[in-house]
């Protein structure tokens, strides 16, 4: 039980070993390709969709009214 | 006898910091940070205004009941992830200088404010950033009822808004969303004739009867502006969503024939081009505020928003647009959201009605002329007095 988790402590010191070698640009690249590109995918569709609905405006319409209690959040 | 509630509104960390308090729903108070510090456009957390606020009313920081911050910070961050996302890996160099500050002072509003204010013990409440502006024209004009037009460079994601104001109530009903942003192409234009962007659009202003717009088609190259008064930014020349310089100098250079200028004398082009910038914003101002009639039906419109300074543009509406009447914020650009956040919160959060009216927009301090007297002796600066005819 000691050895393999000397032999899994070993593995992690690599990995993280590994980690510290990549730059944050790669890290983020790759966060970018996990998180945000189906995200940029799903919205460039949306926003296709939309142009083909309505190309004589810009404008996009606000349905729901501001809520005052939402100003208790930052968001 | 219950006692007076206080609020303090508060705008700051990214330009022109102030800071403004109401007692009751009467504003006591207001001031640019910059007026304390001398330094233009200052940014910081608007301690000196605050604290001069604070003894403009007599009262310390404890007395305050609420605080007000001018927009959600949260949702300003979504937008410059999601905008990186979207353009990276090009957004690379924009993103890394920017999340600095981010993570150091921006996403800490709330713990900044209770740090600057230790013996605050109230709530803190955040608008919109055009709300915010909304609120600091509408809530404190003379109408009961309003159409509410805001542009600016941008906010969390809106950069102009149209909306309607009923009594206590504002309503946001369109917006048009970053990086398209009428603020923004007139600080790249100010930036293409070598002046500060977010800062010297005034003399871009000032420069535009000197010349003739020459440049109008190249300008409207820019910008795709629809008759209701929406508009587009050719994201194919400019790059203020992906990088820290505003356009692509090769393209913008092919367009206008001049590279931008870095210092020397003004030339023809020059002043052409800021006559071009000029007259597209006139037209696009005018053009909004036509739509905005349409959607409200209201005779009155309330302007606010750092392009609302624009003087020139905003003296053609009455004249040019269905509008009668008209109220612009004298604080329009970002130091006037302090004005808003802190009226919103007193009519729309706490539920009371509007009872203030801004007539003048005096609310700085003001100095006697005993105390200039004795400044000007205590600096040894020679002076005439000229006493009043």
């Amino acid at each position: 039980m000691k050895v393999l988790s000397l032999y899994a402590w070993n593995y992690i010191k690599k990995l993280l070993h590994f980690i510290g070698r990549i730059n944050t640009f790669v890290i983020l690249s790759i966060f970018y390709f996990a998180a945000f590109f189906p995200v940029k995918a799903a919205k460039t569709v949306a926003s296709f969709i939309s142009k083909k609905q309505n190309s004589n405006s810009y404008w996009i319409k606000r349905t729901e009214p501001i809520d005052p209690a939402t100003a208790k959040f930052q968001f | 006898m219950n006692s007076p509630t206080y609020i303090l509104g508060i705008s700051c960390f990214y330009h022109d910091a102030a800071a403004c308090l109401i007692k009751d729903g009467q504003l006591v108070a207001a001031a640019a940070e910059e007026r304390f510090t001398r330094k233009k456009h200052d940014n910081n957390f608007p301690s000196n205004a605050i604290a001069y606020c604070l003894k403009e009313a007599s009262i310390e920081e404890k007395d305050i009941d609420a605080v007000g911050f001018y927009e959600k910070p949260l949702l300003k961050f979504e937008r410059i992830v999601e905008v990186a996302a979207n353009t990276w890996p090009k957004s690379y160099k924009s993103f890394i200088s920017a999340i600095p500050q981010w993570l150091r002072k921006k996403l800490w509003i709330k713990e900044n404010i209770q740090k600057e204010l230790k013996n605050f013990k109230g709530e803190i409440y955040f608008t919109e950033h055009h709300v915010a502006h909304a609120a600091s024209s509408y809530l404190v004009s003379p109408f009961k009822e309003a159409a509410i037009v805001t542009l600016d460079g941008v906010g969390e994601w809106a950069t102009t808004t149209i909306g309607q104001g009923t009594e206590e109530k504002i309503n946001i009903r369109e917006e048009i969303h970053f990086p398209h942003s009428l603020g923004l192409l007139y600080a790249i234009i100010t930036h293409y004739l070598g002046f500060k962007p977010n800062s010297a659009e005034y003399k871009v202003m000032g420069l535009a009867p000197y010349g003739k717009p020459v440049y109008q088609k190249e300008i409207e190259n820019l910008i795709e502006l629809k008759k209701d008064g929406s508009f587009k930014l050719n994201m194919d020349i400019l790059t203020h969503d992906e990088s820290t310089s505003f356009y692509d100098e090769e393209k913008m250079k092919k367009l206008f024939g001049f590279p931008p200028r870095i210092g020397g004398p003004l030339s023809e082009a020059h002043k052409n081009l800021a006559a071009s910038i000029q007259t597209v914003t006139e037209k696009a101002v005018l053009a909004i505020c036509r739509h905005a009639y349409e959607l409200t039906k209201s005779k009155n419109l309330c302007l606010a928003g750092g392009v609302a300074l624009n003087c020139v543009a905003n003296g053609k509406i009455l004249a040019e647009t269905p509008f009668e009447n008209i109220f612009i914020e004298p604080a329009a650009g970002d130091d006037g959201g302090a004005l808003g956040v802190a009226f919103y919160i007193w009519t729309n959060v706490l539920k009371n009605k509007r009872s203030f009216e801004l007539k003048h927009s005096s609310w700085g301090p003001q100095f006697s002329d005993k105390e200039i007297e004795d400044f000007l002796e205590k600096k040894k600066i020679r002076a005439i007095f000229f006493q009043e005819q």
